[in-house]
């Protein structure tokens, strides 16, 4: 989103029912979006589906809505629905099920040159640590249900995802992403 | 010394309440832990946003997303029939995309045409949330989506537009000889081609008339106001909107004192009938009357047993006349 005018001329192609610039918006903002919501939400599913609706409800408001900064007014209205979902779910649940990492206020959005940076890093991971780290954090799979599922202790699970941890943190330091990776 | 593999525990979760007592211990004891866990923390957070954004569809997003703001173009399916293009003006259609694709340069994308021709009733809806009820035998031929600086429609038939959208963005209806400008608005046209008078009747907001021929002259209608436009004299008129304008939707007509005249041509516009007399002094007749949801032939026996008069039908014409003394 580094190009205001572009972002100028792609709104108000929106406003005028354009569905084709909608489309390029979403297209562009759809999965970091949907990260954005996985910070509030636990599972994947309700992520999506809080950005899909913030987007249906752009569309709706196309004619009416004057936005600028296209990403910032999204995020705020994904981090609005999340916590709308979250005080539903409330009457169901007990607070200490939510998760415990909330975002930071001061938290840089991902951009796609970061995204690929850390994947390349992640990519560089031995298989086996690889596998185990992606199934903690992508599937959301505790220790126990990791080792059961690979046949291996539980004591090797916790070793491989604090060497995953340790070679993250020792390429991706604050200084290199500044640096332009 | 970091242990990483208690920090990974921390940050997974799996770490139990002592743990996690000690380590907020740890973190009150310096700053420079506070920053190292800083440090931890973002390589985490960063190794597991791009583990989840490398699994995000978008595609499969995107498609749900389209599906909810489907359809762009409503037709209402009451009254729904194939949709018949006229071949000429598909390819005039195709020449006017085709002119604003040039005059466009730094557009990537073409805009569709998009023609509807109705022989009935029937409701559609633009792009800029415009909405079109279109009377049968109405022709209405734009681009879709409306992406340039004015809305062009070229329209001939009768229908109630209701204009939605910015109020700096022109809605420009093009019915050849006139054009209509409005911004924000709800307004009837009459104007079909084989007929040699349109009339336009303004609901609310603001209209202006131009004539092609005389650009510069500008007639504005306010809501509650109308025109007349002869044809072949060219001849523009300000008038009070007609009461009855809407009445061919709205199946609501109300006659104050009308002459049968004027009566029997709205029934003819509404009802798209045809209603002639065999004795003009029928004409001269008044009507006070307000008929709601009514059908044509219940409306034409209240005026029938008003006025005295029976009908016939002629070639799919009807023909009033008066009862003749002891029918």
């Amino acid at each position: 989103m580094e190009q205001k005018n572009g972002d100028k001329d792609l709104m108000q192609r929106i406003a005028r029912g354009d569905d084709r610039a909608f489309e390029l918006l979403f297209k562009s903002c759809y999965a970091r979006l949907v990260i954005y919501a996985r910070k509030y939400l636990s599972d994947s599913d309700s992520a999506e589906n809080v950005v899909q609706s913030v987007f249906v409800k752009l569309w709706e408001k196309r004619a009416e809505v004057s936005i600028s900064n296209p990403f910032a007014y999204l995020m705020i209205a994904v981090r609005n629905t999340c916590i709308n979902e979250l005080k539903q779910a409330k009457q169901f649940q007990s607070l200490d099920q939510f998760p415990v990492n909330r975002p930071e206020d001061d938290e840089v959005p991902l951009d796609e040159a970061i995204v690929n940076k850390v994947q390349s890093v992640i990519g560089q991971l031995p298989e086996q640590r690889q596998r185990i780290f992606r199934l903690n954090r992508f599937e959301g799979l505790k220790y126990a249900e990791i080792a059961s599922l690979l046949g291996i202790s539980v004591k090797t699970v916790e070793a491989q995802m604090g060497k995953a941890l340790k070679y993250l943190r020792e390429h991706l330091t604050r200084k290199m992403l500044a640096n332009g990776l | 010394m970091i242990n990483y593999e208690l920090a990974a525990r921390i940050l997974s979760g799996e770490a139990t309440a002592d743990e996690r007592s000690q380590h907020i211990h740890w973190l009150n004891e310096s700053a420079a832990n506070v920053q190292l866990w800083e440090e931890l923390r973002m390589a985490w957070q960063l190794g597991t946003d791009a583990t989840r954004y490398q699994e995000v569809d978008v595609q499969q997003g995107w498609q749900k997303v389209r599906d909810a703001i489907e359809p762009k173009v409503i037709v209402a399916p009451r009254l729904f029939r194939p949709v018949q293009f006229a071949a000429a003006s598909v390819i005039l259609l195709m020449m006017v995309a085709a002119l604003i694709w040039l005059m466009m340069p730094e557009r990537i994308l073409l805009p569709e045409s998009f023609a509807v021709s109705s022989d009935v009733q029937q409701e559609v809806v633009l792009s800029d949330g415009t909405v079109v009820f279109l009377n049968h035998g109405t022709n209405l031929m734009c681009v879709q989506p409306f992406t340039s600086d004015e809305r062009l429609v070229q329209f001939s038939g009768e229908a109630f537009f209701d204009v939605k959208g910015a109020d700096n963005w022109p809605f420009v209806i093009d019915m050849g000889d006139l054009t209509v400008h409005v911004r924000g608005t709800s307004f009837n046209i009459r104007s079909y081609n084989e007929a040699g008078v349109a009339y336009i009747d303004v609901s609310s907001g603001l209209v202006e008339i131009r004539q092609k021929h005389n650009a510069q002259e500008v007639l504005q209608l306010e809501a509650g106001m109308g025109a007349v436009y002869h044809k072949s004299s060219g001849l523009l008129t300000g008038v009070k909107a007609n009461p009855n304008a809407l009445a061919w939707k709205t199946r609501d007509i109300k006659f104050y004192n009308t002459p049968l005249s004027e009566v029997l041509e709205t029934l003819e516009r509404v009802y798209d009938v045809e209603l002639s007399v065999n004795d003009t002094t029928i004409l001269n007749e008044r009507l006070g009357a307000h008929f709601s949801q009514n059908t044509f032939t219940y409306i034409l026996n209240v005026v029938c047993m008003t006025f005295d008069l029976t009908y016939t039908e002629d070639n799919g014409a009807l023909i009033l006349a008066r009862k003749k003394k002891g029918e």
